[in-house]
C-alpha cells in the first residue's frame, strides 16, 4: 500500500493554523486559540488514521522529493530531499505528539485565559507542533536537522514567553546556547555520514554503515560518528553534561513545560538515537563502543538528576529533574541495544503521558495557588479532587507500581539491561527506581496531603483558598490519567502482536559480512579509504560476489514478559521509596530537616545541583572570556580596521565613480574605446 | 526545411500584426490602453506554448533556414524568460502610459512586440549574420522605446539619443570583429566556427577579433567600461521599458555570450576567458562602488543591474555545464526580481518622486509593496530564503568547482572578488530597506499620506514576481530540473 500524500497534511495543518494566526489573528483572543486547536485536532485524527495503517502493514514507506541540489565539492552532486517516512516509530511519535499537543492546546485555553499574550502563545504552539511533526516524519538526516533547529527555536521562544521577566529571557538564551553545543556535534556527524557514505536517507544508511571501514577515512572510526550524532541527543534530551538548560526552561508557561520540555521535544534525542540506531549498532564492530558510552551517560544522568530532584522546593523544578532522570533512563535502555531499543522507546511512549499529566497537574495547582513553591501548598487533594486523583495516578505510574503504565516500560528496561549483562548499570537503574518513588511522593505528600500552608509563608494566595480548575483544564488531566493507567498494556502480547513487534531494531543480516569485506578491501587498497567514488568502484568490483546472507537468527520475542526475579525487587524498591516519603513528609516520623542534617554537606551539594552550572560559569569567566577578550581586541582593531578601511575606500571610490559619469556622450564613447584598448593591453600581458 | 519550427516567433509576429491593425482600425480618440491587455494575453499564449514544448534531447538539434535558425534547448529556455519578461512589461505599461497621456501607445506596443521578436531570433541565431541583424533590430526598437516619452520628458529623448549613438559605436566594433572572424575562418555559421576553432592557431588578428567581439557583446551585457550608457538610459527611460531592457535585454545578451563564446569559440576559451574576466573584475568593483552614492532609485538600480551582469558572466567564464545551468537559473531569478523592484519603484515614484527619499515610510503606508521591494533587493543581494541566494550559490559553486577542477586560479580569484563585492552591494540594497522601514517620513513631502495606489496590471506583475522570488528560493529543484533538461 503506497503512502498517501495526505500524510503531509499532518504537519501542514498546524502550520496553516500558525500562518493564519500570524497573518490575520495576531490580536484575536478568541479566534487564534480555536484555529490552532482545530488544526491540531485534525492532525490528531489523521495521525490515528496513519497509525492504523501502520498497524496493519508495518513496512516502512517513504514519500520524498529532491528539494535542494548541491553540486560542488561532492562528486556527482547530491540532493537534499524533503518528504515523509512512515514506519512504526514515526507513526507512534505522530500519535504521541498530536495527542499531547491537542490536550495541551485545550488545557491552555483555561490556563492562559487571563494572559495578555494569549494569541502569541497559540501562535508559537502551532509553530512548535508543525516543527515537531516535521521532525518525526523526516526521511533523512538533513530534514531532521532543519526541524531539529526549528523545535529548538520554538523552545527558545516559549521559554522566553514572559518577555518582561529577566529570568525567562536568561533561561531562553541558556537553552538555545547549550543546545547549539550538542547540535554542532550532530551536524558534524551528519556531514561525516553524508560525505563518506554518500547518503543521508534513513532508508539507505542501515545498508551502508557496514561498509564504513572502506568508505570512511582511517582517522574517523564509525563509533566517533555515532557519538557526534549522539551529541545532538545529549543537548536536546538534556543529558549530562548538557543538562543545565532544562531545569531553567521551567521559566516558560507550564503547558509548554508539559508539551515541549517533558513529553515531546526533549524526547527527540531518544528518537534520534532510535532512528539512527544502525550507526550505533555497527559501531560495535569497530574500535569505539558507542552504545556503551550512550548507556553510561544515560545511567549517570538518570541517578544524578534523581538525587537532585529529592531536594528541590519548586514543584516544576522537581518535575524537571525527574524528566532529566527519566530521559536518562530511556537513553540508558537504548545503549543496551537489542530489547533495550524497544524498551527505551516504550518508556518514551508511557512517560509522555504520565509526565505531561504531572506537569499539567502542577500547572493546575499553580493556577490555583499562584505559587511554585511546595512549601506554600498542602492539603490540595480535598480542594482540587480531579487534579489530586489524576496526579496520584501519574505518581504511581512514574514510580512503576503495577499495573500503571510506568511499570511495564521500566520493567522492560531492567530486563534489557540484564539481558545485555550490564550489571553495574542494572544496579544504578534499580537505585533510580527507589529515588523516583521517593521524590515524586515527597512532592505528592507536600502538595496534596497534610494541612494547607498559611497564606503568607512562601508567596501565593494560600492553599486554603484554592479551587478546582475549569473543565478545559481538568478534561486533559482525565484523558492523560486514563492513558497513564492503560498505556503500559501495549507492551503485552495481543494476538501475537505487541509493542515490540513493531518498534524494534534488528541488526541487518549482512552487517558482519559487509564489515569483514570492507576491512579486507581497505587493507588491500588503503588509498581508496574515504574517497566515495573509489570506494564505490572497489565495492562494485569483480570480486563482489555477495556472500550468501546468513540465515536470520530466530527472532527473540520483544513482548513484555513478566520475570518475577526482575519485577518483584523493582516493585519493592518503588514501594520502599513511597513508604519513606510517606514516613518523612506525611507522618513526619522522621522530619525532613533532620534527614537533611544527617546528610550534612552532601545535602547541600545535591541541593545546589552539584555546582555543575557554577563550574561552567567559572570556566566561562576565567577561560572562555579571557580567550574572547583577546579575540575581541583582534576583532576591534584588526578586523574592524580592515572593514572600516574597506568602507572608506568604497565610499571614496563611489564618489569618484560618480564624478566620472559626466553625462556627456563623447566621454562615454571615449571610455568604451579606452576599454577596448584595455582589453588588448591585458591580452598582451596575460597571454 | 522545417518551416513550422519557429512557431513561437510566428506567434509574436502575429501579435505584432494584431497590434498594428488595432492601431489602424480603431479611431484615434479611443485609448490604446486595451492593447496592453492584448499584448499580455498574446505573450501569455506564446509563453504557454514555450513551456509546453520539450527541448530536443539528442544531437543534431533541429534547424531551419539553412542553419540560420537553431531551435535547441538553450534557445527555448532563454525565449521562455524573454517572453515572460515581455508579458510582465505589457502589464506594467498599461496604466503607466495611460497616466502620462502618451500619444504613441499603439507604436509603443508594436515596438514592444517587435523587440521581443528580435530578441527571440537573437537567441535562436545559428550564424553571425542572423545574430547581427537580430541585434540591430532589437536595439533600434529599444532606442525608440527609451525615447517614447518624447515631448513630455527631455531626459527621455536625451537618453534615447545617447543610447543610439553609443549603440551604433558598439555595433561597429562587433561588426568589425565579426568580419575579422569571417576573414580568418571563412564561415559565419556558429557551428562552422566551432569546428574551425577546435583546430585553429592563435594569431594576433584572432586576438583583435576576439577583443572586438567581446567589446560589442559587453556593451549589450553592460559590462564595465562599456556600461556608461546604462545609468543614464535606465534613469530616464519609462520605468516599464527600463525593467524590460534590464531583464530581457540582458538575458538575451547572456544567451549571446554563451552562443558565441562558449559554443562557437569554445576552442579559444584560454583567450577570451581572460578578456571576460578583466571586464568582470572591472564590473564588480566599479558598478558596486558606483551604486553606493546614488540618490535616484532607478539610477541605483541601474548600477545594481550592471553588477548583476557581472555575476551572470561568471557562469559563462566557467564554461562548464554547471556554469551554464547556474547562469540560466540566475537569469531566471533576476528577471522576476528586477521586474518586481522596478514595478514597486515605479508605483512609489508616481506619488513620492524618483528620489530614494520618496520611499520613506513605505513600510507603514503600503506594507505589501514594501515587503515585495525588500524581498526583491535582498534576493538581488543573495540573502535566503529568496531565489537570489541559490542563484549566487550555484554560480559561485560552479566557478569554484571549475577553478579547482581545471586549475584556473584566476577564476577562483574572480569568484573571491565577486563574494567581497556582494557584501559591498548589500550596503546599497539595505539603503532601500532602511528608507522604507527606518527613516521617518517627512510629513511635508508630497504623497507621503495614504497607501500607494496599485492598479490591476501592477498587481498581477507583483503577484507573479513575488511568487517566483519565493518559489526559486524555497523549492528550486523543479526549476533546476527544467534547466538541466533544456541544456541537456
Amino acid at each position: 500500500m503506497p503512502l498517501s500524500p495526505a500524510v503531509f497534511l499532518i504537519p501542514l495543518l498546524p502550520f496553516a493554523g500558525f500562518a493564519a494566526n500570524f497573518l490575520f489573528l495576531r490580536r484575536s483572543r478568541r479566534g487564534a486559540p480555536l484555529v490552532a486547536l482545530a488544526a491540531v485536532g485534525l492532525s490528531l485524527v489523521l495521525s490515528l488514521w496513519i497509525a492504523a495503517g501502520v498497524l496493519a502493514s508495518p513496512a516502512a514507506r517513504t514519500l520524498q522529493t529532491p528539494w535542494l541540489a548541491v553540486s560542488g565539492p561532492l562528486p556527482g552532486g547530491f540532493a537534499i530531499s524533503v518528504g515523509a517516512l512512515v514506519d512504526p516509530l514515526s507513526a507512534l511519535l505522530l500519535v504521541v505528539v498530536t495527542l499531547v499537543s491537542f490536550l495541551v492546546h485545550l488545557y491552555s485555553l483555561g490556563y492562559m485565559r487571563e494572559d495578555p499574550g494569549l494569541p502569541r502563545f497559540f501562535l508559537y504552539l502551532g509553530l512548535f507542533t508543525f516543527s515537531m511533526l516535521g521532525l518525526v516524519l523526516s526521511p533523512n538526516f538533513f530534514q531532521m536537522y532543519i526541524f531539529w533547529e526549528l523545535v529548538g527555536l520554538c523552545s527558545y521562544l516559549l521559554i522566553g514567553f514572559y518577555v518582561d521577566k529577566p529570568e525567562a529571557n536568561q533561561a531562553a538564551k541558556k537553552a538555545f546556547v547549550v543546545n547549539r553545543v550538542g547540535d554542532f556535534g550532530f551536524f558534524l556527524g551528519i556531514v561525516a555520514l553524508t560525505a563518506y557514505l554518500g547518503t543521508a536517507d534513513f532508508a539507505h544508511v542501515p545498508a551502508m554503515v557496514g561498509r564504513w571501514p572502506l568508505y570512511g577515512p582511517a582517522w574517523l572510526p564509525l563509533g566517533a560518528v555515532a557519538l557526534l550524532l549522539f551529541g545532538g541527543a545529549v543537548g536536546k534530551s538534556a543529558q549530562f553534561p548538557l543538562h543545565v538548560w532544562l531545569p531553567d526552561a521551567m521559566e516558560g508557561p507550564t503547558p509548554v513545560s508539559a508539551l515541549i520540555h517533558a513529553a515531546t521535544m526533549v524526547a527527540a534525542g531518544v528518537f534520534l538515537v532510535a532512528r539512527a540506531y544502525s550507526v550505533f549498532d555497527a559501531a560495535l564492530m569497530g574500535s569505539v563502543d558507542a552504545p556503551l558510552v550512550v548507556a553510561w551517560i544515560g545511567g549517570f544522568t538518570s541517578i544524578f538528576a534523581a538525587t537532585i530532584a529529592c531536594t528541590q522546593h519548586d514543584i516544576k523544578r522537581v518535575l524537571a529533574y525527574s524528566t532529566l532522570s527519566q530521559l536518562g533512563y530511556m537513553v540508558l535502555a537504548l545503549g543496551a541495544g537489542g530489547l533495550g531499543v524497544t524498551a527505551g522507546v516504550f518508556h518514551l511512549f508511557t512517560h509522555a503521558f504520565f509526565k505531561a499529566l504531572l506537569f499539567l497537574g502542577a500547572g493546575s495547582v499553580i493556577h490555583a495557588v499562584h505559587s511554585n513553591d511546595l512549601r506554600a501548598m498542602g492539603g490540595l487533594r480535598r480542594r482540587m479532587p480531579v487534579t489530586g486523583i489524576t496526579f496520584l495516578v501519574a505518581c504511581l505510574a512514574i514510580s512503576a507500581i503495577p499495573p500503571f503504565a510506568g511499570f511495564f516500560s521500566k520493567d522492560m528496561i531492567l530486563d534489557a539491561l540484564r539481558q545485555a549483562h550490564l550489571t553495574a548499570l542494572y544496579t544504578v537503574a534499580a537505585g533510580v527506581s527507589f529515588l523516583t518513588a521517593f521524590y515524586i511522593f515527597r512532592l505528592y505528600f507536600l502538595a496534596f496531603e497534610g494541612e494547607p500552608a498559611p497564606a503568607d509563608g512562601h508567596g501565593g494566595h494560600g492553599a486554603a483558598h484554592a479551587h478546582e480548575s475549569p473543565g478545559t483544564m481538568t478534561a486533559p488531566l482525565l484523558v492523560l490519567g486514563l492513558l497513564s493507567c492503560v498505556a503500559g498494556f501495549a507492551g503485552l502480547s495481543w494476538g501475537g502482536k505487541s509493542f515490540g513487534s513493531y518498534i524494534r531494531f534488528d541488526r541487518p543480516a549482512s552487517l558482519a559480512a559487509d564489515w569483514t569485506r570492507a576491512t579486507a578491501l581497505a587493507s588491500a587498497h588503503p588509498d581508496a579509504r574515504g574517497h566515495l567514488a573509489l570506494a564505490d568502484a572497489l565495492w562494485a568490483g569483480p570480486e563482489s560476489a555477495e556472500p550468501a546472507a546468513a540465515p536470520p537468527a530466530p527472532e527473540p520475542s520483544r513482548a513484555f514478559t513478566l520475570d518475577l526475579s526482575v519485577s518483584i525487587p523493582a516493585t519493592l524498591l518503588g514501594l520502599a521509596g513511597l513508604f519513606l516519603a510517606y514516613a518523612v513528609y506525611r507522618r513526619r516520623w522522621l522530619p525532613a530537616e533532620r534527614l537533611a542534617a544527617a546528610f550534612g554537606p552532601v545535602h547541600t551539594l545535591v541541593q545546589r545541583k552539584y555546582y555543575v552550572y557554577e563550574a561552567y560559569r567559572w570556566a566561562l569567566d576565567h577561560l572562555y572570556y579571557v580567550l574572547s577578550a583577546g579575540i575581541a581586541w583582534f576583532d576591534r582593531h584588526v578586523v574592524d580596521g580592515f572593514m572600516n578601511a574597506l568602507a572608506w575606500a568604497s565610499q571614496a571610490g563611489g564618489a569618484g565613480a560618480r564624478r566620472l559619469q559626466t553625462g556627456r556622450v563623447q566621454a562615454y564613447a571615449l571610455a568604451m574605446l579606452a576599454g577596448l584598448l584595455l582589453l588588448l593591453a591585458s591580452l598582451k600581458v596575460l597571454l | 526545411m522545417n518551416l513550422a519550427l519557429p512557431l513561437p516567433e510566428y506567434g509574436v509576429l502575429g501579435l505584432a500584426l494584431v497590434v498594428l491593425l488595432y492601431d489602424l482600425v480603431v479611431p484615434e480618440r479611443v485609448s490604446r490602453r486595451a492593447l496592453g491587455w492584448v499584448c499580455a494575453l498574446g505573450f501569455a499564449g506564446v509563453l504557454a506554448l514555450l513551456l509546453r514544448s520539450d527541448a530536443p534531447q539528442v544531437a543534431p538539434v533541429p534547424t531551419a533556414f539553412g542553419g540560420m535558425y537553431v531551435a535547441d534547448g538553450l534557445a527555448l529556455a532563454f525565449k521562455t524568460l524573454i517572453v515572460a519578461a515581455a508579458m510582465l512589461a505589457s502589464l506594467a505599461s498599461l496604466d503607466y502610459l495611460e497616466a502620462r497621456g502618451v500619444r504613441w501607445q499603439g507604436e509603443y506596443y508594436l515596438l514592444l512586440t517587435l523587440v521581443t521578436f528580435a530578441l527571440m531570433c537573437l537567441v535562436s541565431a545559428g550564424d553571425l549574420l542572423t545574430l547581427y541583424v537580430a541585434l540591430e533590430l532589437n536595439s533600434i526598437g529599444f532606442y525608440a522605446l527609451v525615447a517614447v516619452l518624447k515631448g513630455r520628458s527631455l531626459t527621455s529623448s536625451e537618453a534615447g539619443l545617447k543610447y543610439l549613438i553609443l549603440g551604433a559605436l558598439s555595433s561597429a566594433l562587433l561588426l568589425y570583429g565579426i568580419s575579422l572572424l569571417y576573414g580568418l575562418s571563412g564561415t559565419v555559421s556558429l557551428a562552422g566556427l566551432a569546428a574551425w576553432a577546435a583546430g585553429a592557431a592563435r594569431s594576433p588578428a584572432l586576438v583583435v577579433a576576439l577583443a572586438l567581439v567581446a567589446a560589442g557583446l559587453a556593451f549589450k551585457m553592460s559590462l564595465v567600461p562599456f556600461h556608461m550608457w546604462a545609468p543614464d538610459v535606465y534613469q530616464a527611460a519609462p520605468t516599464p521599458v527600463t525593467a524590460f531592457l534590464s531583464v530581457a535585454g540582458k538575458t538575451a545578451a547572456l544567451a549571446l555570450l554563451v552562443r558565441v563564446l562558449d559554443a562557437a569559440l569554445g576552442g579559444f576559451i584560454g583567450v577570451w576567458d581572460k578578456l571576460l574576466m578583466v571586464l568582470m573584475a572591472a564590473t564588480f568593483v566599479w558598478a558596486n562602488l558606483g551604486a553606493l552614492k546614488q540618490r535616484d532609485a532607478k539610477r541605483l538600480m541601474a548600477y545594481s543591474s550592471v553588477a548583476q551582469a557581472g555575476y551572470l558572466a561568471i557562469g559563462v567564464a566557467a564554461g562548464s555545464a554547471l556554469g551554464l545551468q547556474a547562469a540560466l537559473f540566475y537569469a531566471l531569478v533576476y528577471v522576476f526580481t528586477n521586474v518586481a523592484a522596478f514595478q514597486v519603484l515605479q508605483l512609489v515614484a508616481e506619488s513620492g518622486g524618483p528620489e530614494l527619499s520618496g520611499l520613506r515610510g513605505l513600510g507603514r503606508r503600503s506594507p505589501g509593496l514594501a515587503l515585495i521591494l525588500a524581498a526583491a533587493v535582498l534576493s538581488l543581494a543573495g540573502i535566503p530564503p529568496f531565489g537570489g541566494f541559490f542563484g549566487k550559490f550555484y554560480l559561485f559553486a560552479a566557478g569554484v568547482r571549475e577553478g579547482i577542477v581545471a586549475g584556473r586560479s584566476w577564476l577562483l580569484a574572480l569568484v573571491g572578488l565577486a563574494v567581497v563585492m556582494s557584501i559591498v552591494s548589500l550596503f546599497y540594497y539595505l539603503i532601500l530597506v532602511k528608507q522604507m522601514y527606518i527613516e521617518p517620513a517627512d510629513p511635508e513631502a508630497p504623497g507621503t499620506g495614504g497607501p500607494v495606489a496599485v492598479p490591476l496590471g501592477a498587481r498581477l506583475v507583483l503577484g507573479v514576481c513575488a511568487a517566483m522570488i519565493l518559489w526559486t528560493g524555497l523549492y528550486p529543484s523543479p526549476i533546476l530540473a527544467w534547466i538541466r533538461q533544456a541544456l541537456f
